[in-house]
C-alpha cells in the first residue's frame, strides 16, 4: 500500500512542465537529424536512378545501332542479289532479240528485197515469214501478258523511214501502217543494244532495242517492249520477300517504273535518289507527292547488263523499330527530367512534413501518458493495497480467462488455496501491525517464487490463492503445493521478531473439480480444511467425495445417536468350527445397524465414525449386553449356546472401565466368563499397547478368554505378544483368501499357526469359503475356523434354530 | 451390194477394159487409190503433204482405205484414165491403152484447159500461177509491178528473149501451155529432171538462165534458198489447182466436192494449208477466205 502511494506522489510532485519542454527538444533535435538523414538518401536514390536509367537506355541504344547496322546490311544484300535475279530476265529478253535478228526469215527478207523483188511477186512471202517469225518468238517465251511471258510485242522499224515493216499483235503487212512506233530518244546504231523506259507514258513500259544490219547496212531496228506483267509480277516479288514497301526500276536517278500493291501496275513515279543511295541503304524523307509518306531506306543496285537500276524502299520503322536510336535518347533526357524532379518534390514534401511529424509525436506521447495513468487506476482497482498483490476480482478475472483458454486448447489448470495456520494468534499476541507485515512477507515470499505466469492472488485475510496455467498433470500442482511448504517453512523475521510459519495447502483442478471460478475456489478451500483436519502444514487434493462423505457423515453421525434405543442395532452370529472335529465350538457376535434412511450400513464405515465421535462406548456397551443377553436366553431355553465372541474397540480398552462393565453384564445375565470371548484388532491394541496390558490383564483375571482380531495386518510387538496374555490369534481374511494357491499367504499362514502354537495360543482362521482352504488350514495344524464355507452371519432366531439342529445331532 | 461386188468380179475378169469405176466401186474395193507425184508441199515424197493428208481424210470419209500410187508426170494421167495421152497444143492425142492405177490425181495439179478435156477437177482448192524465177546473179531485173496483170506478164515475157529457161512437159510447166518460143526464150527441159522439185536445184546449177515454178513451189523455194534466187515476175496469171478425177467418175467428184466443203468450213483444210504453205494463207488471204465460206 504504502509502496503505491509513494509512486503515485512521484508522479504527481514531478515538474510536468519541465519535462515536457525537455522532451519535445530532444524530439526535435531527433527530428531534424532524421530528416537531414532522409533528404540525403532520396537525393542519392533519385542521382541513383538517374545514372541507372542513363546507363540502360544507352546500351538499348548502341543495341539499337546494332541491330540497325545489321538490318541494312540485309537490305543491301537483298537488293543486290534481287537486282541480280532481275538482271536474268533482262538478259534473256537481249539474247532472244539477238537471236532473232540471226534468223533466216530476216535475211531471206531483206536478201529479196535487195535483188529488187517486189511485194508482189515473191516479196510479201519473205515479209510474211519474217512477221511470223515475230509472233512465234513472242509465243515461243510465254504468252504475252502472264507473269510467264517475256515480251508484249516485238515490231521492226525500217530505217530510214521509221515506218513498222512488221509488229506482232496486228495483221501481217501491209495492213501495220496505222501504228506508229514510239520516237525513240537515242539513235539505235550509236547505242547498239538498249532497254528504254519512255518517260512520258503512262503506264510506263521497259523496252528493247535492237538495231538490225544487213550485209553491213542498218536496215533498222526491233523494237520490243517486255512483258509489264511478268515484270510487275517479279518486282512485287521482291517488294514481299523483302518485306519493302515498293521497289522500282529506274534508268540513271530518275525512277520511273514502279511495283507497289497499291498502285496499278506500270504507274509512273518520278524521284531523284542521292548517288550515295546506289550501294547502301540511305534515310530519304518523302511526302505526299511521292509513292508512300514519311521516312524511308532507299536503296539502288544496278542492273547487270544494263542501263537500268532496281531501288527498293524500306520503311525507316522497320529497321530500327517505332522509336528509333534518336527517340530513345530523347526518352532518356526526358526520364532523368522526371525522376529529378520527382525526387525534389519528394525532398520538399518530406521537409514539410516535420511540423506535423512533431505534433503527431507530441500527442502520442500524452497518448502513452494517459495510459500509463489509466494503468496505474487499474492496478489500485484490482490489486490488494496491503500486499500489492492482485485481489478478488482480478483473480477472478485472470481465473475466468486461463479457463477459457483452457477449454480453448485442451489445458488444465490448478488452483491453490493457501491458508497461514494459527495466524489469528500472530494477530492477537504480536498486534495487527506485525500481522500486515508479516502477510506483506508472505506475499513477497510468495511472488517471488512463481512463475510469470501465474497468478498469485490474495483472497482475504490470511487467504492467498495461487493459480497455476497450463499444467501438464495433477502430480505439477502437488509439487508446486510441496515447494510453498517449504517456502513457507523457513523462518521470517517481522518487526524483530523471528518465526516460523506453516500453512494449509488446498487445490482444484480444472477442468475435473469445477465449471466456475467460484466452484473451482470454493472446492480448493475445501480440500484445504480437509488438510487442516489432517494436521495443518500439508496439502490435501479436492476430492469429490470429499463433499458427499461429509454430509454422509453428517447424517450418519446425527443417525447413531439414539440408534440403539430406536431398535436399529442388531447382532448376527458366525459359527467357528472346531478344525479336528468339525463341531460348532463357537461364535462370533456382528453388530448390523440397519439405518431408517440408508437401509444396513457397514460397520467398516460407522464404527470409525462412532470411534470419532464418542459413541464407541455407548455401542460397545449395547453390543456386550445384548451378546450376554442372548446368551441367557439360550440357556434359558435349554440351548447350549457356545462361548460368543464380541469385538472390542481401542478406545473401550484406552477407557478403562471395559473389566468393570464386562463383569456387571456376567453377573446380570448370570452367565460364566467362559461363555464370552473378546476380540480385540492387534492395530488397536498395539496403538494403545501400554494402557492395554493392564486392562487386557483385569479381563483375564475375570476368566474372560481373549483372542487378537486381523492378526498380521498390524506391527506386533513379540514382547507385547508375549505380556498380553491373550487365548487366541485370528489370522487375518486376507491372507486366507488366496490359499492355497499363493504360495506367500501360504507361508505366512504356516508361519502365524507355528508363532501361535509356540505361544501356547490358538489359531482361528476368518473367511474360509472353499475346501481347499480348509484342507490347506486343517492339514497345517490351525484349530479353528471361520467362514461361509461353515456358515453366513444370521439372526439370532437362525442361529437359534442351528444350535437346535446340532442339540438334535 | 451385189452390184458393187459384180462390177468387182466384172473388172478382174476384163482386166484392162476400160469401164466405169466409180464411187459404188470403190466403195466396193474398199480403197481408194490416190495417185501422186513428189511436188512441193503437196506430196512431199516422204509419206506425208497438204494433198497425202487431204486424201486421206477423204478416204476415210468414204469410209475405204487410202492407197498412194506413185507415178510421175508423163505416166499420172495414163495411169488415171487407163490410156495415155498426149497433148499437142489445144488438142488431145489418146495413145496406147494402160492399167489404171488410181481413182484421184491430187499433187497440186493446176487446172488447165487441155486437162479438162480428158480429167474432170473438183472445185479448186488451191491458187496457183506461174513465176519466171532467176538466179540471184542474173542479169535480169525483176519487173515494176503494176495494176495490170496483164501488163505484168508482157513486161516478164520481154525479158525472156536473150535467156534460156527451164521448163517440164506435161506440167504446169509445160512450154506448150505457156508459149515460151514465141518469146524468143530458149527453152531447156532436162531429160534428167523428172520432178518440178528438181528445177531449181539445176537453175542454180547453172542449167539454164531462169526457170518457170508454179507459185507455192517458187514460194517454198524462196524460204528454201533464201538470196540465191529471185521473182523476176509471172509468167500467167492466177491460176486455181483442183483434184482431178476420170470423167466416170461423176459421184466420186461430187463426193469429194461435198467433202472439201466440209473440211472448208470445219477449219480442217485451212489448218492443213498453214501447215505446208504458212505463207499462202496470208499471201492470199482472199481466195482462202473465199473457200471458207463456200462461194
Amino acid at each position: 500500500m504504502d509502496e503505491w502511494k509513494q509512486r503515485f506522489h512521484q508522479y504527481r510532485s514531478a515538474d510536468v512542465a519541465g519535462a515536457f519542454g525537455h522532451i519535445l527538444e530532444k524530439w526535435r533535435r531527433r527530428f531534424h537529424q532524421r530528416v537531414r538523414r532522409r533528404s540525403i538518401a532520396i537525393v542519392l536514390a533519385g542521382v541513383s536512378l538517374v545514372v541507372l536509367s542513363i546507363f540502360l537506355l544507352g546500351a538499348n541504344y548502341l543495341s539499337q545501332i546494332r541491330l540497325r547496322d545489321v538490318l541494312l546490311e540485309q537490305v543491301r544484300l537483298d537488293t543486290d542479289r534481287d537486282a541480280e535475279t532481275l538482271s536474268f530476265f533482262f538478259e534473256t529478253a537481249r539474247d532472244e532479240l539477238n537471236n532473232l535478228t540471226k534468223a533466216s526469215e530476216f535475211s531471206a527478207y531483206f536478201a529479196n528485197r535487195a535483188l529488187g523483188m517486189s511485194m508482189q511477186y515473191g516479196l510479201r512471202s519473205s515479209l510474211l515469214e519474217l512477221h511470223r517469225r515475230l509472233e512465234q518468238t513472242v509465243r515461243q517465251n510465254g504468252e504475252a501478258g502472264t507473269v510467264t511471258g517475256l515480251f508484249d510485242w516485238i515490231a521492226f522499224v525500217e530505217s530510214p523511214s521509221g515506218l513498222p515493216l512488221a509488229r506482232t499483235g496486228f495483221d501481217p503487212p501491209p495492213t501495220t501502217n496505222h501504228w506508229r512506233p514510239p520516237p525513240l530518244p537515242f539513235d539505235p546504231v550509236a547505242t547498239g543494244f538498249a532497254f528504254w523506259i519512255p518517260t512520258d507514258r503512262e503506264p510506263a513500259s521497259v523496252y528493247a532495242v535492237l538495231p538490225y544490219f544487213f550485209k553491213a547496212e542498218y536496215r533498222g531496228y526491233l523494237l520490243a517492249q517486255l512483258d509489264s506483267t511478268t515484270l510487275h509480277a517479279r518486282l512485287l516479288a521482291i517488294v514481299d520477300h523483302q518485306n519493302r514497301q515498293f521497289c522500282l526500276v529506274l534508268t540513271d536517278r530518275c525512277l520511273r517504273l514502279l511495283a507497289d500493291r497499291s498502285k496499278p501496275a506500270g504507274a509512273v513515279f518520278a524521284v531523284e535518289l542521292p548517288a550515295a543511295a546506289f550501294g547502301q541503304p540511305v534515310l530519304l524523307k518523302m511526302d505526299s507527292a511521292m509513292p508512300a509518306d514519311g521516312r524511308f531506306y532507299g536503296m539502288a543496285a544496278r542492273i547487270r547488263d544494263t542501263p537500268l537500276a532496281l531501288a527498293t524502299f524500306t520503311p525507316a520503322e522497320r529497321i530500327s523499330g517505332r522509336a528509333g536510336p534518336e527517340q530513345l535518347l530523347l526518352l532518356t533526357g526526358l526520364l532523368s527530367g522526371i525522376v529529378l524532379l520527382g525526387t525534389f518534390f519528394l525532398w520538399r514534401m518530406d521537409n514539410q512534413n516535420l511540423v506535423l511529424k512533431m505534433h503527431v509525436a507530441e500527442e502520442k506521447r500524452r497518448q502513452e501518458d494517459l495510459a500509463e495513468k489509466n494503468l496505474q487506476l487499474y492496478q489500485l482497482a484490482h490489486h490488494d493495497t496491503l500486499t500489492g498483490l492482485p485481489n478478488r476480482d482480478l483473480l477472478f478475472d485472470r481465473l475466468e480467462h486461463a479457463m477459457v483458454r483452457a477449454r480453448r486448447r485442451g489445458g488444465r489448470i490448478a488452483l491453490l488455496f493457501l491458508d497461514l495456520d494459527r495466524f489469528k494468534t500472530i494477530n492477537d499476541s504480536l498486534g495487527h501491525p506485525v500481522g500486515d507485515q508479516v502477510l506483506q512477507a508472505v506475499a513477497r515470499r510468495l511472488r517471488d517464487n512463481i512463475r510469470e505466469t501465474d497468478t498469485v492472488a490474495r483472497l482475504s485475510g490470511d487467504e492467498f490463492i495461487l493459480l497455476l496455467e497450463d499444467i501438464r498433470k495433477s502430480d505439477d500442482a502437488v509439487m508446486v503445493a510441496e515447494k510453498i511448504l517449504d517456502l513457507l517453512a523457513q523462518p521470517f523475521s517481522v518487526a524483530g521478531h523471528e518465526m516460523s510459519l506453516s500453512i494449509s495447502i488446498g487445490s482444484s483442478l480444472f477442468p475435473e473439480d469445477g465449471e466456475t471460478a467460484t466452484e473451482l475456489i470454493r472446492n480448493a478451500d475445501t480440500a484445504m480444511y480437509r488438510a487442516k483436519e489432517g494436521g495443518r502444514n500439508c496439502y490435501q487434493r479436492y476430492q469429490r467425495d470429499l463433499t458427499d462423505q461429509l454430509v454422509e457423515r453428517f447424517e450418519l453421525e446425527r443417525g447413531l445417536r439414539g440408534a440403539a434405543e430406536r431398535g436399529e442395532f442388531e447382532l448376527y452370529y458366525q459359527p467357528q468350527l472346531s478344525s479336528t472335529e468339525n463341531r460348532l465350538v463357537a461364535a462370533e457376535a456382528l453388530l448390523r445397524w440397519r439405518h431408517p434412511q440408508f437401509g444396513f450400513v457397514s460397520p467398516g464405515l460407522f464404527i470409525p465414525l462412532a470411534e470419532e465421535t464418542g459413541h464407541i462406548h455407548e455401542i460397545g456397551a449395547w453390543v456386550l449386553r445384548a451378546a450376554c443377553a442372548q446368551t441367557h436366553a439360550w440357556l434359558q431355553a435349554g440351548l447350549a449356546p457356545p462361548p460368543i465372541a464380541v469385538n472390542i474397540s481401542g478406545q473401550q480398552i484406552m477407557r478403562g472401565d471395559l473389566p468393570a462393565i464386562v463383569s456387571a453384564q456376567l453377573t446380570e445375565w448370570d452367565i460364566t466368563p467362559e461363555q464370552l470371548e473378546l476380540e480385540i484388532t492387534e492395530t488397536s491394541l498395539m496403538r494403545h499397547s501400554e494402557q492395554s496390558l493392564g486392562i487386557l490383564q483385569q479381563l483375564r483375571e475375570l476368566g474372560i478368554q481373549l483372542a487378537i482380531d486381523d492378526f498380521g495386518t498390524g506391527y506386533s510387538s513379540m514382547s507385547y505378544m508375549k505380556r498380553f496374555k491373550v487365548n487366541a490369534l485370528k489370522i487375518d481374511r486376507s491372507f486366507v483368501e488366496d490359499l492355497p494357491d499363493d504360495e506367500v499367504d501360504c507361508d505366512i499362514a504356516r508361519a502365524i499357526i507355528a508363532l501361535a502354537h509356540s505361544l501356547g495360543l490358538r489359531v482361528v482362521a476368518e473367511g474360509v469359503e472353499t475346501v481347499a482352504q480348509r484342507d490347506f488350514l486343517q492339514a497345517e495344524g490351525c484349530d479353528r475356523m471361520q467362514g461361509y464355507l461353515f456358515g453366513r452371519p444370521v439372526p439370532s432366531k437362525e442361529f437359534e434354530r442351528l444350535l437346535k439342529s446340532q442339540a438334535a445331532n | 451390194m451385189w452390184s458393187g461386188k459384180l462390177v468387182l468380179l466384172l473388172s478382174l475378169l476384163v482386166g484392162t477394159t476400160v469401164w466405169a469405176w466409180d464411187l459404188p466401186e470403190i466403195r466396193a474395193n474398199g480403197v481408194l487409190r490416190h495417185l501422186g507425184i513428189p511436188y512441193a508441199n503437196f506430196v512431199t515424197g516422204s509419206g506425208d503433204g497438204l494433198d497425202v493428208e487431204m486424201m486421206q481424210l477423204f478416204a476415210r470419209h468414204l469410209g475405204v482405205r487410202y492407197e498412194y500410187v506413185e507415178t510421175t508426170w508423163a505416166d499420172v494421167l495414163g495411169d488415171l484414165l487407163g490410156r495415155r495421152v498426149r497433148f499437142d497444143g489445144k488438142r488431145v492425142e489418146w495413145l496406147d491403152e494402160t492399167p489404171v492405177r488410181g481413182d484421184a490425181i491430187a499433187n497440186g495439179l493446176t487446172v488447165l484447159p487441155q486437162r479438162q478435156q480428158v480429167l474432170d477437177y473438183s472445185t479448186p482448192t488451191f491458187p496457183s500461177g506461174v513465176w519466171l524465177i532467176a538466179r540471184a546473179d542474173s542479169s535480169l531485173e525483176p519487173i515494176k509491178p503494176s495494176s495490170d496483170p496483164q501488163a505484168d506478164i508482157k513486161a516478164t515475157r520481154l525479158l525472156l528473149a536473150e535467156c534460156s529457161v527451164l521448163v517440164l512437159s506435161n506440167t504446169c510447166l509445160d512450154p506448150k501451155l505457156h508459149n515460151l518460143e514465141e518469146t524468143g526464150a530458149t527453152v531447156r527441159e532436162l531429160p534428167t529432171i523428172r520432178n518440178l522439185n528438181e528445177m531449181v536445184p539445176a537453175l542454180l546449177k547453172g542449167e539454164a538462165d531462169t526457170t518457170i515454178l508454179d507459185v507455192p513451189d517458187a514460194l517454198v523455194a524462196l524460204a528454201k534458198w533464201p538470196g540465191q534466187i529471185k521473182v523476176i515476175g509471172p509468167i500467167t496469171g492466177t491460176q486455181d489447182m483442183g483434184v482431178g478425177f476420170r470423167k466416170d467418175s461423176p459421184q466420186l467428184r461430187e463426193a469429194f466436192d461435198q467433202f472439201f466443203a466440209k473440211i472448208n468450213r470445219e477449219g480442217i483444210y485451212p489448218r492443213l494449208v498453214r501447215k505446208y504453205y504458212p505463207s499462202v494463207l496470208d499471201y492470199y488471204p482472199d481466195y482462202f477466205k473465199r473457200m471458207t465460206v463456200g462461194q
